[in-house]
């Protein structure tokens, strides 16, 4: 992200020592440093990586793992700091090698992109992005990374704040998030109304007692009322044509949806089939349901529909031969648990649903499931219990990173020299 | 309310054509854009207020930004730029993209699933929608010069690559801005701030090919035309990561799609 006219370019040749004499340099390596070395540098990486893939397996993500890993960038930042003008310090802190590496991961980021991720089980990979090959060319992104803002970060200078705020937060959300990753503890709290419970279990299966007990008073699962559709069979083929409405149900309610015009008579939102009748009935496990009125080249009928449920059978509206009104299952608008958290021998409530996370103790609480089986009726939360000791370093790093970008956009908006003459 | 958007799209194509017939129709293409602007922001707001939601839920939603910011940011920015270059692909990128969405009419209904309802969601999608604004424009023009050079069997000057170049540099960092509120709101809802999801992946591909562009303009050995065709890929990259993703195989695994309405 170079933008600002760069105090000391390491790939100008006037910012380059002069020649000390002596014999021209003729050898691959004794040449300047440049593109064709960073080619072979990250190619070597990736050949690396690919053997280690073969006798390791994939990348453990572990602590001691991130810290052999963490060595290169540091005596990166350490080597260019002492050796800003030395041809090695130019090379590592320079556009070739940031380049380069950006073009390897991104090429990595292409193929994982691009192949569902059972391609990489069948080679023994959980996922591409767990491979030696990628952490290894992540490693030279972020060795460039440090380098390059040791070599500009001293002496500071006003003209490399772009510079440095963007590609420093570049630098501190890679090593966060690969922090974050290492030490993120990521288990789930399965619920049930009145039980209390304390043990989350990770995904090996590992147990951890929590520092306090949760409750589920009650689970709830709001929808959104729902929209009717038009099925019609494909003459000639099994498939089916369905043309979906937009309009969210309520008693009264018309719509034309596809060639047939409904009018909803009565909608329940919360309805039992009691043989063939459709009644009001606030259960949990009510679904809802809606009589309507059609009409179109078949004339004029009359029926319910509804989703149907647990308890209740669907119910379709049959217009002519081969078409129908159907109600599809009805949107979520809302997954939500109600808590009561005992610690310490005070109990408190708390509220834990999607994109509202709640915190207790440091711990992050999600709202991550439910019993599919049972719907609204669920008497069950799945809660994810989140420990995340890298969030404090990642948001700094997007935090540089925003900065930078808004010192970016305000560059890139001004008016060009020649429009302000 | 879709006549709003006849009339964004109707003003857009005729200010197309106003500006392609010559110097002194110029005026008249700029009112006709500029009432085209202003009939595509009125439908914008029609369409947010009668579904009750931000409308960015799905592709086609965000295609109707599109098809508005684009002559929106061209008027901008050709005003700032003082420069004309921008009128004709501005306009003629909004009647496209306007003209896809009416060819291929969306069901809008009211509900947002509840991963969406959050604060994080529309600036996410206004600056991701701004900055692809701003590098479609800078994509088309590079193309546009691309082709005349090629045409007329002359090499790209350096002045011919600035513009382009400048949108680079607006659309660039909205572009971070949206990874970024995109991870923070990720984090938010699920606990992860990247889970190298298709689309993700797609976005950081996207941003990772303006990042190279940005990195090799200034080298010496670059030529105009080089850059240009960096351009040109990138705004590839970022069709990928818009629409094309949701053809790819790995996209049964991504839940950013959008492509379904539950």
């Amino acid at each position: 992200m170079t933008v600002a006219p760069p105090r000391l370019d390491p790939d100008s040749r006037a910012s380059r020592p002069p020649e000390t004499g002596g014999d021209p340099p003729s050898g691959f390596w004794e040449t300047d440093l440049g593109y064709a070395h960073s080619f072979v540098v990250v190619a070597t990486l990736l050949a690396i990586g690919l053997g280690l893939h073969g006798v390791a397996g994939p990348v453990p993500g572990s602590l001691s793992t991130l810290g052999v890993l963490a060595i290169a960038p540091l005596a990166a930042a350490v080597y260019v700091g002492l050796r800003r003008r030395s041809r090695f310090a130019r090379w590592l802190s320079g556009v070739p090698l940031a380049v380069t590496a950006t073009v390897a991961m991104l090429g990595l980021a292409l193929i994982g992109g691009w192949a569902p991720s059972g391609t990489f089980h069948r080679l023994g990979l959980p996922s591409l992005w767990a491979s030696w090959p990628f952490a290894l060319v992540g490693l030279a992104v972020t060795v460039n990374l440090a380098a390059t803002v040791a070599r500009r970060a001293w002496p500071l200078d006003y003209r490399n704040l772009v510079f440095l705020c963007s590609h420093m937060g570049l630098l501190v959300v890679i090593v966060g998030g690969a922090l974050s990753g290492v030490l993120l503890d990521r288990r789930v709290l399965t619920l049930r109304e009145g039980v209390p419970n304390r043990i989350a279990v990770g995904e090996d299966g590992s147990q951890r007692e929590l520092p306090f007990a949760a409750t589920l008073r009650i689970f709830t699962l709001e929808s959104f009322p729902p929209t009717l559709a038009y099925v019609r069979l494909v003459p000639g083929k099994d498939d089916l044509e369905v043309t979906a409405g937009a309009t969210l149900l309520r008693t009264g309610s018309r719509e034309t949806i596809g060639p047939v015009r409904v009018s909803v008579l009565e909608y329940l939102p919360k309805a039992v089939d009691v043989d063939g009748a459709w009644r009001a009935i606030p259960w949990k496990t009510a679904v809802p349901a809606a009589r309507v009125r059609a009409v179109g080249s078949f004339g004029q009928k009359e029926g319910w529909v509804s989703c149907g449920g647990l308890e209740s059978n669907r119910a379709v509206l049959v217009l002519g031969e081969g078409e129908a009104i159907v109600m599809p299952p009805p949107n979520p608008k809302r997954f939500h648990s109600a808590l009561d958290i005992g610690q310490g021998g005070v109990t408190r409530r708390i509220e834990v649903e999607v994109n509202r996370p709640a915190n207790v103790g440091g711990l992050q609480l999600y709202q991550l499931s439910y019993d599919e089986r049972m719907g609204a009726a669920s008497e069950v939360s799945v809660i994810e219990v989140v420990e995340d000791r890298g969030v404090p370093v990642v948001y700094t790093g997007i935090a540089l990173l925003l900065a930078g970008a808004a010192l970016h956009l305000f560059e890139g908006a001004r008016r060009p020299k020649e429009v302000r003459r | 309310m879709i006549a709003l958007a006849q009339v964004g799209i109707g003003g857009w194509l005729l200010a197309t054509l106003a500006y392609a017939s010559g110097r002194r129709r110029r005026a008249i293409g700029d009112v006709l854009a500029a009432v085209g602007i202003l009939a595509g922001l009125l439908f914008l707001g029609a369409l947010w207020s009668s579904l009750g939601r931000p409308p960015m839920r799905t592709l086609g939603e965000t295609r109707w930004w599109y098809a508005v910011l684009v002559p929106t940011l061209g008027f901008v920015i050709g005003w700032r730029f003082q420069t004309r270059a921008l009128a004709i692909p501005a306009c003629l990128m909004g009647a496209v993209f306007g003209g896809i969405n009416l060819a291929h009419p969306e069901t809008m209904d009211r509900t947002l699933m509840p991963a969406l309802q959050s604060p994080w969601f529309v600036p996410h999608v206004v600056v991701y929608m701004v900055a692809y604004s701003a590098l479609g424009l800078s994509s088309l023009i590079a193309a546009w010069v691309l082709v005349g050079a090629w045409v007329r069997r002359s090499p790209v000057t350096p002045e011919q690559a600035d513009l382009p170049h400048r949108l680079v540099l607006i659309g660039f960092p909205l572009l971070t801005c949206g990874l970024a509120f995109g991870a923070i709101w990720a984090k938010e809802a699920w606990g992860h701030y990247w889970t190298w999801d298709p689309k993700e992946t797609w976005a950081l591909i996207t941003w990772g090919a303006y990042l190279i562009y940005l990195h090799v303009r200034g080298r010496r050995s670059m030529r105009p035309a080089l850059n240009l065709v960096l351009l040109v890929v990138g705004f590839g990259a970022l069709m990928g990561c818009w629409f094309g993703v949701n053809y790819l195989p790995s996209a049964q695994e991504s839940v950013h799609t959008y492509t379904r309405t539950e």
